[in-house]
């Protein structure tokens, strides 16, 4: 989801999330209807997950706490052990089970965050804008990150940016957002080549 | 919630002589009194020792406090706890009316809670088989004038959470487990620091235990100093409470960090609303019960036992005097308090030396002296050669009642300069020499809810002010808490009833008016 600020993106991915109640439409997932003025499927019964702009790291939780307080909770001590452990080690966080949040670097706390959006095993990642805040190294870093699990899992991501560099860095196909609306969706090439209209050109800068 | 603003690394623009002038002024008229408290015991020939605090009968005094405080914690938190996050996170029938009315209950002075249930004794008896006039009867009592204190402070703490901390744990669970995992752990230090007033304001309350008749050590320390006249004695057995209440309230402070009691601004954004569903009828009635145990209960009972209205004219007639004299003094009292509160309040947010540190520690010093021990010692520092003017004359009780709320007036206003950014400030004195000007123009035009606020729970206090007063009033004059006290013990029931409904309608109207400026003051900040 591409587009400039306060053109609803966060808005919108809220409603796929279930964190607001859509004034008309609908939202479907994978063809069924989760939101709509009259119907809202509570966001845990949603199957997804979702990285928030400040991470939303819970402070009185440890890394490893929370991992845990959104992983299935009848999994046995064992299970859980190696489960916690293999997803710190996907996120490259092996050694911080037992840190609080304030004790991690702006990175540490990036990939703790992913790491706990997918420790719920979601079927759709939603991610609002989370590298916006980092300096052009660790964005890169990050990325990678993303596109390696883009690469490995077969999550759904829906990512949010107004940064049009990174949109075309990460994503398969980018929807561009205006006021409210989507102007335009397809591939990088096809929004590329063929924008739809004099936004859709202007944002993209296309000559 | 640390304030968005840290301290500036300057010397405050005030002159210092003006500085030390409040500072001075701070020190004599509170710190004074209470440090001749902590002292007087262990100073002189028949000097007390530490020991003393051991035997059988400090003991039992200590047992009955801390039963009564800790009881008052327990049952406060059972109810402000759930009423908090009913009031903050539900859509619970009637929200607003209740968001509006929870408060009235820390408006209603205990003793006259105290009044009202102990009318109700054989009912009480009757059906919850219990004696109000036990330790069991005043944690009840307590608890009904203090529980809002929790809600409050519980309400401050959520509203205060990042949404987002909440929403990301919604993703993945229901409302019930992201109140018990995230909402509770995240408003923890504000619900203990809500049940840390109860327990202060339970352990040095005088009134309640005086009238439902437990001997805890407010009541001990009245009787030896007003009856036994022994001023050492009456010391002694301020000293533990004073310690233990002190020692609470220093580690509250570390706990609590720079984190804002009271969110003054909270509401502002949008809410987490959990749908109660079949459950908002038990939710309602929960409240309802609260709410009539904690208003509508007593204020039903003194209405009837006042009695027709040529009652209350009557009362209205004989005590003029006396409502005039209660709302002079508490007016000025709420605003010498508001003057030496913001000024105390300033030094100490915006300055760096380790003087204000000590200063700041000992603004909260008052939160922990009950008032009878308040009023002895303004009695010993006052009542003596060439100054003893002050002690004949009304100047003693505006001390009294200064002292009494200064703490509350502090932690407000400290509150409100926390958020207020010092490059106005800094820009301020860059236009203009005049520090009145600054501090007048820009420091206290932008501190008006905060100021607002400080002088209402001052003139609040002061207003409904038992233990101090009832000790350092001149001969001949009554405020309308005295009076209330005095016919009570000469068994006038009907006009103690209608007395205290005055008193009751007085806090209530003045609360209304606040109110009014108090929103007026915010909408125009906004604007």
């Amino acid at each position: 989801m591409l587009g400039p600020s306060g053109c609803g993106k966060t808005t919108l991915l809220r409603m796929i999330a279930g964190l607001e109640r859509p004034d008309e439409g609908r939202v479907l997932i994978d063809g069924i209807e989760v939101s709509s003025p009259n119907k809202m499927v509570p966001p845990f019964k949603r199957k997804l997950s979702m990285i928030f702009q400040d991470l939303a790291l819970w402070p009185h939780m440890t890394v490893k706490g929370n991992i845990k307080f959104v992983m299935e909770k009848n999994l046995t001590k064992d299970i859980l052990r190696e489960e916690i452990h293999e997803i710190l080690e996907k996120v490259n966080l092996i050694g911080f089970n037992n840190r609080y949040p304030h004790q991690l670097s702006g990175g540490e706390k990036q990939r703790l965050a992913i790491a706990r959006a997918l420790a719920s095993r979601p079927a759709y990642l939603l991610m609002d804008e989370p590298f916006s805040n980092l300096d052009l190294l660790l964005k890169e870093e990050l990325q990678n990150v993303v596109i390696k699990l883009k690469k490995d899992s077969q999550i759904g991501i829906i990512y949010v940016t107004h940064n049009i560099d990174e949109a075309l860095i990460l994503a398969n196909r980018i929807a561009i957002m205006n006021k409210g609306r989507i102007e335009q969706m397809g591939t990088k090439d096809e929004l590329l080549s063929n924008p739809k209209n004099e936004f859709v050109k202007r944002f993209l800068r296309v000559k | 919630m640390p304030g968005p603003f840290c301290k500036i690394n300057y010397t405050l623009n005030t002159p210092r002589f003006f500085n030390l002038g409040i500072i001075l002024l701070f020190i004599i008229i509170v710190i004074l009194p209470i440090l001749f408290m902590m002292v007087a015991p262990f100073w002189g020939q028949n000097a007390y020792h530490l020991g003393t605090l051991f035997d059988e009968r400090h003991f039992g005094l200590a047992k009955n406090s801390l039963e009564l405080a800790v009881g008052t914690i327990c049952l406060s938190l059972v109810i402000g706890i759930p009423l908090a996050f009913l009031l903050s996170r539900t859509n619970l029938w009637a929200k607003n009316l209740f968001k509006t009315l929870y408060l009235i209950p820390i408006l209603i002075p205990p003793y006259i809670h105290a009044i009202v249930w102990s009318h109700l004794d054989s009912w009480i008896s009757q059906f919850l088989s219990l004696d109000i006039h036990s330790l069991y009867g005043a944690i009840f009592v307590l608890t009904l004038a203090y529980f809002p204190f929790v809600t409050l402070m519980t309400i401050s703490g959520i509203k205060s959470i990042d949404r987002n901390l909440e929403e990301a744990s919604l993703i993945h669970h229901g409302p019930w487990k992201t109140l018990r995992g995230i909402t509770l752990p995240l408003a923890l230090p504000h619900i203990l620091s809500g049940a840390l007033f109860v327990f202060i304001f339970s352990i040095i309350d005088f009134g309640v235990p005086d009238i439902l008749r437990v001997n805890v050590y407010p009541v001990e320390i009245f009787i030896q100093f007003g009856a036994l006249y022994d001023e050492r004695a009456a010391a002694m057995l301020s000293f533990p409470l004073i310690t233990i209440t002190l020692i609470l309230v220093m580690l509250q402070k570390w706990y609590m960090g720079g984190r804002s009691y009271v969110n003054l601004t909270a509401g502002s954004g949008k809410d987490i609303t959990y749908h109660l569903g079949i459950i908002n009828p038990l939710a309602f009635t929960f409240c309802l019960i609260v709410f009539s145990l904690s208003v509508l209960i007593p204020v039903a009972v003194l209405v009837k036992k006042a009695g027709s209205l040529s009652n209350y004219i009557r009362v209205l007639n004989t005590s003029i005097d006396q409502i005039t004299y209660s709302l002079i003094l508490a007016v000025l009292g709420g605003l010498l308090a508001l003057f030496l509160g913001f000024f105390m309040s300033y030094i100490i947010e915006r300055t760096k030396s380790k003087v204000v540190i000590c200063l700041e520690l000992a603004s909260l010093i008052p939160f922990a002296i009950p008032a009878i021990t308040l009023g002895i010692g303004l009695i010993k520092v006052w009542n003596r050669p060439t100054i003893d003017f002050v002690f004949r004359c009304p100047l003693i009780i505006i001390l009294g009642y200064i002292a009494h709320s200064i703490s509350f007036t502090i932690r407000i206003i400290c509150s409100g300069i926390k958020q207020i950014n010092p490059h106005l400030e800094e820009a301020g004195f860059l236009g203009t020499s005049s520090w009145t000007k600054v501090v007048g123009k820009i420091v206290m035009a932008l501190l008006t809810p905060s100021l607002l606020v400080g002088f209402f729970i001052a003139f609040i206090l002061s207003l409904g002010e038992l233990g101090t007063t009832l000790l350092v009033i001149p001969p001949g004059r009554e405020t309308i808490p005295i009076k209330i006290y005095n016919l009570m013990h000469y068994g006038a029931d009907q006009m103690v009833a209608a007395l205290c409904l005055i008193l009751v309608g007085i806090t209530l109207a003045f609360s209304a008016i606040f109110l009014g400026f108090y929103k007026r003051a915010k909408m125009f900040l906004r604007c």
